[in-house]
């Protein structure tokens, strides 16, 4: 049993799961409203409201919830042409520090995104629109994800830290 | 500061964290970030979520997403294996038979899918072995799906155009029309390569006494069967281009409900219909979806702060008052893009450098749509050359017997047709305009 898995880090790695179904769900039922506004409108030659809207703020739950299950995944590409001629120590230093940026990066575009989200709250701020959603629903998925995202981070550098050098294997 | 300089400076911050292994979308974002504490008012900073948020806040980006979900079902059934068989079945008399079928199920699939890796991967994981035991040699079978996969992003769908019509404000609808005739014409041009590699390989293995195995004939009821077996998708891939060509649809409707017809056939006809099977779709969309749209979403910010530092405006301006052809900044320009594609994928290559080359594209008189099917020629041979080829990635992945060398080298006459391509395209505009122009609406 690795140090790493402690009851915190495998929080944080449920965590991201969860994001992750959240995003793929929300992919899923972006395809079922497009599907029935395209019925409502071209079948049933009626007039569409909420549909696009609420697409859209699928596609952003999608982007950002599924950021920090990307990351748990590996799925962000990156270019590896130069870091994979560096010895593996050096290379491991080299992620550790890279991972710090990012998270940092991550964490305070949450802050800036929780800023925004608090304006919207305060202000009471509703999407321009005939739907006229509160912002602050569509506004809570770049804290969230990104929050998230920084998480899963500081769960890799951890596990880069600790003594057996992250050579544990990953839950799926 | 001049301008140039400050993007001169941004434009080497990228380079550093692009090269130091972070992720892309964060590397981009890290550099957006440290050009606005640098060169920016604070205020600026205070809007960094507002405009991440809005690089994705767009129906249009729905599209992507959607798309990738159609190719994913489609990825996970056996539609690819049974598309080059038909091929196979009707073209195995013509020498060279098996591979001109893959490049032709490659360019069905690419009307699957809008992204060049999944659709080297779901012809090549049956096609590249089925090439090998017919006596392909490992370059020709590696190259023909390392190239026919990367038609994957010029026949609609394709995600790069959905992301060069968001960063320069062309009709996707259009652009997707016309990457119809250049990806026919690039299919054509693929395919006849392939007979001529094939003969002369097999003239040089009878000299040497190898035999190559004798082709198994079919019959015409075998041709019809598995033609009949690939119908039902084929009708969903001309349903979805005609909603997009007659302008029924928008490209975002067409993606939605092309996703959901492919799923419906995928349940009847290929038996996909267990949750777990769904759930594994679900995931691997997700996963691919949030790579592309981070990226995007990043790219978005990155190319906010080279407007917002007038990088963008000054090199423009400088370009178009230079007094030379146009046609020797277009050739500059291919030149960028080809290197830029050797490193990125083409979703950043395309948000970072539009918003600079549009205004220069436009000011020569060029058209923007025109444009957009030869950049995507542009980021297709970079798909298909080191370092950062996503496709050579992917065959390496399906067949890891064959060293990378004789990939690369499979996939050099195909790169250098596709630069035949962008030649062809520049002395004859209207194989990708004239569709379009003839579209309602």
């Amino acid at each position: 049993m690795s140090t790493h898995r402690t009851p915190f880090f495998r929080l944080i790695e449920c965590l991201s799961q969860i994001s992750g179904y959240a995003a793929a769900l929300s992919i899923l039922a972006a395809t079922l409203i497009i599907v029935e506004q395209v019925v409502v409108r071209y079948v049933f030659r009626a007039p569409t409201i909420w549909q696009v809207e609420i697409a859209v703020y699928l596609l952003i739950a999608a982007t950002f919830l599924g950021a920090p299950y990307g990351l748990k995944e590996n799925a962000h590409i990156n270019i590896d042409m130069i870091i994979i001629n560096i010895p593996t120590d050096a290379r491991r230093k080299l992620d550790i520090l890279t991972s710090t940026i990012a998270m940092l990066f991550c964490f305070f575009l949450a802050y800036r995104g929780g800023v925004m989200w608090w304006e919207a709250y305060e202000g009471g701020w509703r999407s321009s629109s005939l739907l006229s959603v509160p912002l602050i629903y569509p506004y809570a998925l770049i804290p969230v994800g990104m929050f998230l995202t920084g998480l899963q981070y500081t769960e890799k550098i951890c596990r880069m830290l600790s003594p057996d050098k992250g050579k544990a294997p990953r839950s799926g | 500061m001049d301008p140039l300089v400050v993007g001169g400076i941004v434009i080497l911050i990228a380079t550093v964290f692009l090269f130091s292994g972070m992720p892309i979308a964060f590397a981009l974002g890290v550099t957006s970030l440290a050009a606005m504490l640098l060169f920016m008012d604070s205020y600026q900073i205070s809007v960094l979520a507002e405009t991440t948020f809005e690089g994705v806040n767009d129906f249009g980006m729905l599209a992507i997403p959607l798309f990738i979900f159609m190719g994913m079902i489609a990825a996970l059934t056996r539609v690819g294996s049974d598309l080059y068989e038909c091929f196979h079945r009707w073209l195995y008399k013509v020498p060279g038979g098996l591979g001109i079928g893959n490049i032709a199920a490659c360019s069905i699939f690419a009307a699957l899918t809008g992204s060049s890796p999944a659709c080297a991967a779901a012809i090549g994981t049956m096609g590249i072995p089925e090439m090998q035991k017919r006596g392909y040699p490992d370059g020709l079978a590696t190259g023909i799906i390392t190239a026919g996969g990367t038609l994957g992003i010029l026949i609609p769908p394709s995600v790069t155009m959905i992301v060069y019509g968001m960063a320069t404000e062309t009709s996707i609808g259009k652009l997707f029309i016309a990457g119809i005739l250049p990806g026919l014409l690039m299919t054509v041009l693929f395919a006849s390569w392939v007979p001529f590699s094939y003969l002369r390989n097999r003239k040089s293995q009878t000299a040497a006494g190898l035999e190559t195995p004798p082709e198994k004939a079919y019959g015409l009821a075998e041709r019809l069967s598995i033609t009949i077996k690939i119908l039902p998708l084929v009708i969903v891939v001309v349903l979805v281009l005609s909603s997009l060509y007659t302008g029924w649809a928008t490209p975002s409707e067409a993606a939605g409900v092309g996703a959901f017809l492919v799923l419906v056939v995928a349940m009847v006809f290929y038996r996909i219909y267990r949750v777990r099977d769904l759930k594994a779709i679900l995931m691997r969309t997700c996963k691919e979806s949030t790579m592309l749209m981070m990226i995007i979403a990043t790219s978005f910010l990155f190319g906010s702060v080279l407007t917002n530092l007038y990088v963008a405006q000054t090199l423009a301006q400088i370009i178009v008052e230079l007094d030379v052809n146009r046609w020797v900044i277009m050739a500059l320009i291919n030149v960028l893009l080809l290197m830029g594609g050797c490193f990125l994928p083409p979703v950043a290559i395309i948000l970072i450098i539009c918003p600079i080359l549009h205004p220069i594209i436009t000011g020569l008189g060029f058209d923007p749509i025109w444009f957009g099917v030869v950049i995507t020629l542009n980021l297709e041979a970079g798909l298909i050359t080191p370092p950062v080829g996503l496709n050579l990635y992917v065959v390496q992945g399906i067949a890891p017997q064959i060293p990378l060398y004789r990939v690369l080298r499979g996939s050099i006459p195909f790169v250098l047709l596709l630069l035949l391509g962008i030649v062809v395209l520049s002395v004859f505009p209207q194989i990708a305009t004239w569709l379009p122009n003839k579209m309602i609406g």
